[in-house]
C-alpha cells in the first residue's frame, strides 16, 4: 500500500513531514513512559509480525498483488501511540533496507497507514466494542485499512492538481483520483478482510494471555 | 493575380471543369502524403531496464516515463513491455530519469547515468532485484529485533544506574 519515492511532490511531502516529527516525539514520549520490559519483547516480535505481513505479496483477482498492513493488531494490543511508532519503523526499514516505499514518501506513509491506520482501528474497536469482540476487531481492522487505503488514494490522485507543469502535464503523479480511489480500494477490500480474519485470531490470543496493553 | 485567374477561369467554362476534375485527382494524393509514416532503420545503442516489485511480481503495461538530464518534459513516454522491460535511446550523457507509476500508486524513479559513450555507468534510486528479495527483508527483520533488543539493554542500563 505505501508509496514510494518519486511518485508525490515536495508539497506534499513536506507539509507531512511537518505534521509527523511531533506526532513521532510525542508517540516516542509516550511509549519511553509506558513500556516496560515485559513489553518491549512483545513489542518486537508483533512489529516483526506486522513487518512480515507487509512483505507477503498476495496475489489478487485481476492478475495483481497486495500485502496485508498489520498496524490494526498492533493498535488493538499496545494502542494506537505505540502501533504508531512501531509501524513507522517497519515503514523505515522497509525503504531503507527492503526498498519498498520511500524516504521522502516516508511521512506521508506513516501518517495515512501507522498514525490514521492506528487510530481508526483502536477508535472503531472501541465505538464497537459492545456489538461483540468478533464483529468490533473484523471492522475495525478492516474499516482500518480502507481508511488508509483511501487517504493514500486522495494523496496520490490529488498530485496532478498539487504539482504540475505550465502545460498541465503533471510533473510526479498522472492519475486522478477516479482512477486512484477505486485502484487502492478494490484490492484492499479483499487484502483488508483477510487481515480483520488474522488480526481477530492473533488478538484472542493475546487476550486470553493478558498481554493487552492499555489504550493509549 | 487572384482576378485575373478569376477572369480566366469565368472566360473559360471548359477550363473550369477540367480544373476541377484536376484538383479532384491530386488534391487526395497531396494529403495522403500528409498520413504517410515513412520509417528508417537506425543503428544504436539502446538501453534496457528490466523491473519488478520487491516481491517478485514485474509491471507489465505500467505506464512509464523518461525524463532526459535537466529536463522537465517527458523525453519519452509508454508502457513496460511484456517482458517487464523498458527500453529508451538516450542522446546525451548525464542523469537520465525512468519513472514507473502504477495507478495503484506502486512504482520507483530511477536514475539511469550515461556516459559519453552513451553507455549506462550506473543506475541509482531503486534496488537490483535479483534474488535479494528475501536476503533484504531477513537483514531488516534483523535490524528491527535488534534495535529492540538494543532498547531493551538501554532500559536495564538506566535501572542499574539509576
Amino acid at each position: 500500500m505505501h508509496i514510494p519515492d518519486g511518485l508525490i511532490s515536495p508539497q506534499t511531502y513536506l507539509p507531512a513531514l511537518a505534521l509527523a516529527a511531533p506526532l513521532w516525539v510525542l508517540a516516542g514520549r509516550r511509549l519511553r513512559a509506558r513500556l516496560g520490559d515485559e513489553v518491549l519483547p512483545r513489542l518486537a516480535v508483533f512489529t516483526a509480525f506486522a513487518f512480515l505481513l507487509s512483505t507477503l505479496m498476495l496475489p489478487l483477482p485481476g492478475g495483481t498483488s497486495g500485502h496485508a498492513v498489520g498496524v490494526g493488531l498492533l493498535a488493538l494490543v499496545f494502542g494506537p501511540w505505540t502501533a504508531f511508532m512501531a509501524y513507522s519503523l517497519v515503514l523505515l526499514l522497509q525503504a531503507v533496507v527492503v526498498g519498498a516505499g520511500g524516504i521522502t514518501a516516508l511521512p506521508v506513509n506513516a501518517l495515512a497507514i501507522g498514525f490514521a491506520g492506528a487510530w481508526l482501528a483502536a477508535g472503531l474497536y472501541a465505538a464497537l466494542r459492545r456489538f461483540g469482540e468478533a464483529p468490533a476487531v473484523l471492522l475495525a481492522v478492516w474499516l482500518s485499512v480502507m481508511g488508509s487505503a483511501l487517504l493514500l488514494a486522495l494523496v496520490l490522485g490529488l498530485q496532478p492538481v498539487i504539482a504540475h507543469g505550465p502545460d498541465g502535464t503533471p510533473r510526479f503523479f498522472p492519475f486522478g483520483p477516479a482512477i486512484t480511489v477505486p485502484a487502492l480500494l478494490l484490492p484492499h477490500a479483499l487484502i483488508g478482510a483477510g487481515e480483520a480474519a488474522l488480526t481477530l485470531l492473533v488478538f484472542r490470543h493475546a487476550r486470553r494471555r493478558r498481554w493487552l496493553v492499555a489504550p493509549g | 493575380m487572384l482576378s485575373v485567374s478569376a477572369v480566366a477561369v469565368r472566360g473559360l467554362p471548359g477550363f473550369r471543369h477540367l480544373l476541377a476534375l484536376v484538383l479532384m485527382a491530386v488534391l487526395p494524393v497531396a494529403a495522403s502524403h500528409g498520413h504517410a509514416l515513412l520509417h528508417e532503420r537506425v543503428a544504436g545503442e539502446a538501453v534496457i531496464l528490466r523491473l519488478a516489485f520487491p516481491g517478485g511480481e514485474q509491471p507489465l503495461f505500467e505506464s512509464y516515463e523518461v525524463f532526459a538530464p535537466g529536463e522537465p518534459q517527458a523525453f519519452q513516454s509508454g508502457r513496460v513491455n511484456a517482458l517487464g522491460e523498458v527500453s529508451f535511446r538516450p542522446d546525451q550523457p548525464g542523469d537520465w530519469r525512468l519513472r514507473v507509476i502504477s495507478a495503484d500508486g506502486h512504482g520507483a524513479e530511477l536514475r539511469v547515468a550515461v556516459d559519453e559513450a552513451g553507455v549506462v555507468s550506473a543506475v541509482h534510486g531503486g534496488h537490483n532485484h535479483a534474488g535479494v528479495y528475501w536476503p533484504r527483508v531477513l537483514a531488516a527483520l534483523g535490524y528491527l529485533l535488534g534495535i529492540f533488543g538494543l532498547l531493551v539493554l538501554w532500559r536495564q542500563h538506566r535501572a542499574r544506574a539509576g
